[in-house]
This record gives C-alpha cells, structure tokens and sequence, in this order.
C-alpha cells in the first residue's frame, strides 16, 4: 500500500540556485501535514513537483502511487492543488469557474451540476453564486478557490500559503473550511506562519535551504512531542553560577536563562538517553534553593528556530 | 473530449465576458463595410476580390488583439498554474484555446456576409468564387491566430504578445521583398515560398490550389506544435 504522499531523495534546482536537495517525506491519507519554513525554503517548489507543475531533476515523486508528471495525468485527477496565488478567473461567474474546473477533470453534465452545488454548499458560496469572481472580497476568492480544489473529489489536497494574506476572522473560517476538506484526505499544507500550522496539523516536515531539517508529531495545543525539556527555578544563586553549573551536568544543555526578581529561571533540553533531573535537583540545592524543577515540551517554535539556527542544525526523523 | 470542451466553453465565456471581443467584432464589421460600400458605389466594382484583401489587411490588425491574452494572461495572473496542473493534456488546452479563437475571427467574417447581399439583389455575382474567397480569407486568419497563440504562450505580457505578433505576421508577409535583393536561387524560391502575399493572392480569388493549402496547413500546425513545446519548457 503506497502512502498518499511519497517523495524520496527529489531534488530541483533553477540554474545555479538549489531549491530542493535530497528531500524524502510522506503522508498518509486522513492525515494534515503542515510543511513549515522561512520563505525560499522550497515550501512552494516541494508542492509544484507535487502537483505536476515542476518536473524534479532526482528523485522519485508518487502521488497515491503514480506519478504527477506522466502525460497520462491519472494522478492529477487524484490532486487537489491550491497555489500561493488564487488561480481564479476574474471574469467568470463562481459556478462557471467550478464548471470549468469540473469539466476539466472529467466530470460529464450531470456530475458536473452535482459537485457545483455540493461545494457552493460546503463552502458557503451560494450567495455569490452568480457573482463575477473578479467582484468577489479576498475572503470569498480564497473560498472558491478552495471550492475548485476539492471539485472532483481528489484524495490528495496540496495548499501553498492558503491563508495568507486574510484577516484573523477569514483566516479562521478558511481553516475551518480546510479542517473539513481534509476528512479522509491526506493533506499537505505550507506556510511560514507557525500559529497556522499548529491550528491546522497533526504534523509537520521543517524545510531550510530546501533541506528538510526536522520532522515532529503536533498535539492539538500546539506543543510538539521530542526531546524533553525542564525550567529550573532557584534563588540564592548567581545566574552565571547556575548556567554553569547545569551545563556542566552530563546530558543537561541550558538554551536560556532569565532573571525573574530574586530568583533565576534557567530552560534545559534533557538528552533522550539519561534523565539527569535528580543530579540537577542535587547540584541546585548544594549552591541555592531550589524553587521548581518544571518538565516543559518543546513548542514548535523552539524546534523550528533550532532546526534552522545555523548552529544548532538537526536532521530528526 | 469532456475535457477539451471544458477548455473551449471557458475560452468563449472568457471572450464573451469582456469588452474586448465586443469591440474587435464591431470595428471589424463597421471598418469592412466601410470598404465594401465604398468599392460598389463610388469603384463600381461589382465584385468581393477587393473586399477579401481589404479584410485580409483587416484581420493582420485583429488577430493578435483575439489571441493576445489566449496565454499571456493566464500565465500573469497565475491561472496558468491551475491550468497545467488540472488532468489536461498540453495538446488539449493549446487546441482547445485555439479553436475558441478560431469560432470568434469565424464569427467575425460571417458577419461580413451580408454583404453578399446587395450583389445578389443588383447583379448575378458567380457564388463559388466569393465562397472559396471566404474559405481563403479565413485560412489566411486561422494561419494569424495559430502564430499569435504561440507568442501569447511565450510572454507574460498582452501587448507585448499584441505587438510580436503583428511583427511576426507583417514578417511574414513581406519576407519575399528580401528576393529581389538577387540572392541565390534557392534562397529566392525560399523566400517566395515562406510569404504570406505570394500565396494570399490565390486565396482571395477563391482559388485554392494544393500548394497554397499545404503551406498554410504547415504554418498553423507548426505554430501549434510550438506551442505545445512552450507549455512543455514550464514544466522544466
């Protein structure tokens, strides 16, 4: 049984420029998959070879077990794609612009009819359903042009920036329109504006310079699951001594130390190996008071600036 | 086939849904009538060889307004993107497009017809002529839109496309003007052969010889087969 989503070692580059190297993911249909990083990092570049659009130059590409680029286009039947820009034609009415996109995937008249008035339902459109597209609000535009990617009920969605550029209450509503659309779907979602892919997936793939540089597991309040992490709060100690003194302990790395009144608060990532808490608790007392010792998960910004910190660069899968 | 009709319904909404075909329709009509009346009235030319060329020079300034943005506007509003990722060939979508562009100049010439019917009310016109005339002229515009198409798939821009392809046509019409320059033979019969004006004479006297055919034939499969190769270069 073949994933959904399948890449493996693809690579792409545009002349001198390497947009994509040696990059392997998969996703499982009913899965939503955030594909996270700053912007040029090959987000846009990782959903065009997906969609057919960009043939890589290495590697191999499968979408539900064929490939995107074969002239057959089988597998773009299988594809809804949504690009950055809304691909959406200003002078047509909505439900001639989902006709067309409905025709185009080879739905016959009646079909066709069905699936217009099942997405002007599902997304909210039949208020506007005469209405020129170029007349629409952004708001709107972004809703059929969601609407033209679930046309035909393709099992695997591709949304590049779906919700940028919305204010918060639209971006909501497009979230919620996405979280429906990807029942029983394997989704793969990319933005650059982490509150987003927190809200939306139940992972995430974290690219940099076209590399991917981690891959986590999100729970639905935002935290990822990885290495552990503890803040350490004492008093009567100087926060020099402290970071010291924990960073000396065998397995305890401190990645930042704030001062809080009398008392310093220092946050440590733990190595997955050993569980150094007690000799932390027991070299805390020796120089201070020990005020908490405090298990903290890592957030996804903590792995994302660390994946992409030049310095601190992981491959985790 | 559902799916090239798709394309071609969305092409004819396209044209339909704006001003520009509106008015390329009616300049044309008004501008040829214009000519036609002024012939039979004040030339007494009682004969359409005049109003084909007329229309000829007609459709070398309409074509490129057709399929100017055919390409050049999907690709600089991003629906391009869409379009080559939906389920479709790059066959379908260039003749699909092209077709819908063809049914407008088709369109477009049909309205003319009408003036066939003062010659059939003051005179006894010979209608085989004024028929291959009609099928010549619009061989002679489909071969405009084929080159047009192409150039609108190779540009983001409408009026750069616009502008190219009127060069490209008036090229073409006037590339056996380089013959009289005494180049080599072979040359010369090259440049005679590529011109639109050599072999447009026969299509407006309604005369439709096998060579003439073949030619146009191969410029608008040549233009379309490059335009394919263009959708193709995107996907690099």
């Amino acid at each position: 049984m073949h994933p959904a989503i399948h890449l493996q070692g693809v690579g792409k580059s545009f002349g001198s420029l390497r947009a994509l190297d040696d990059l392997s993911l998969s996703v499982e249909k009913g899965e939503i998959v955030g594909l996270l990083g700053p912007n040029g990092s090959g987000k846009t570049t990782t959903l065009r070879i997906l969609s057919g659009y960009l043939q890589p130059d290495r590697g191999e590409v499968l979408v539900c077990g064929e490939r995107p680029q074969s002239p057959a286009a089988r597998a773009r039947v299988r594809i809804g794609y949504l690009p950055e820009k809304p691909p959406v034609y200003d002078a047509l009415p909505v439900t001639g612009y989902l006709d067309f996109v409905a025709g185009a995937r080879g739905l016959d008249r009646r079909a066709r009819r069905a699936e217009i008035e099942q997405a002007l339902a599902d997304y909210d459109l039949e208020s506007v359903r005469n209405r020129r597209i170029g007349t629409l609000s952004k708001g709107f535009r972004q809703r059929v042009a969601l609407a033209q990617a679930t046309i035909g009920d393709p099992e695997v969605l591709l949304l590049d920036e779906a919700t940028n550029g919305l204010d918060p209450l639209q971006m909501i509503e497009v979230r919620d329109l996405i979280r429906r659309a990807g029942k029983g779907r394997a989704v793969l979602f990319s933005s650059h504006l982490m509150q987003e892919i927190v809200a939306l997936c139940s992972r995430v793939f974290i690219l940099h310079a076209g590399r991917l540089v981690a891959e986590r597991r999100l729970d639905g309040a935002g935290e990822a699951a990885g290495p552990a992490m503890v803040d350490v709060q004492a008093t009567d100690i100087p926060a020099l001594r402290l970071t010291h003194l924990l960073g000396g302990l065998e397995g305890v790395e401190v990645v930042g130390v704030e001062i809080e009144g009398d008392a310093v608060r220092c946050r440590c990532r733990l190595s997955a190996d050993t569980d150094p808490r007690a000799a932390i608790a027991e070299a805390v007392v020796r120089h201070g008071r020990l005020l908490a010792l405090v298990p903290v998960a890592p957030t996804l910004e903590d792995i994302f600036l660390d994946a992409v910190r030049p310095d601190g660069r992981e491959v985790a899968a | 086939m559902t799916r090239f009709l798709a394309i071609l319904r969305k092409e004819l909404a396209e044209y339909f849904s704006t001003p520009i075909a509106y008015a390329v329709l009616i300049v044309f009509w008004v501008v040829s009538g214009y000519f036609f009346s002024f012939n039979l009235f004040f030339v007494n030319a009682m004969n359409m060889v005049t109003a084909f060329h007329n229309m000829s020079v007609l459709l070398i300034l309409v074509t490129p307004l057709i399929t100017m943005r055919v390409f050049a506007e999907e690709a600089k509003t991003g629906t391009l993107e869409l379009l080559l990722t939906l389920p479709l060939s790059d066959t379908q979508i260039v003749l699909g497009k092209f077709l819908a562009s063809l049914l407008v100049m088709v369109l477009m010439l049909a309205g003319t017809a009408t003036a066939v019917v003062p010659l059939l009310l003051f005179g006894e016109p010979d209608l085989g002529p004024i028929l291959g005339g009609y099928l010549g002229v619009t061989l002679l515009g489909t071969a405009f839109l084929a080159i047009g198409v192409l150039v609108s798939s190779l540009s983001q821009n409408q009026i750069v496309a616009a502008l190219v392809t009127w060069a490209v046509i008036v090229l073409l019409w006037f590339v056996d003007y380089a013959a009289s320059l005494n180049l080599d033979y072979t040359l010369t019969r090259l440049l005679n052969h590529l011109s639109f004006s050599v072999h447009y004479v026969d299509l407006i006297r309604g005369v439709l010889n096998g060579t003439t055919v073949v030619y146009f034939a191969s410029v608008i499969a040549a233009a379309l087969v490059l335009t394919v190769q263009s959708l193709r270069r995107r996907h690099a």
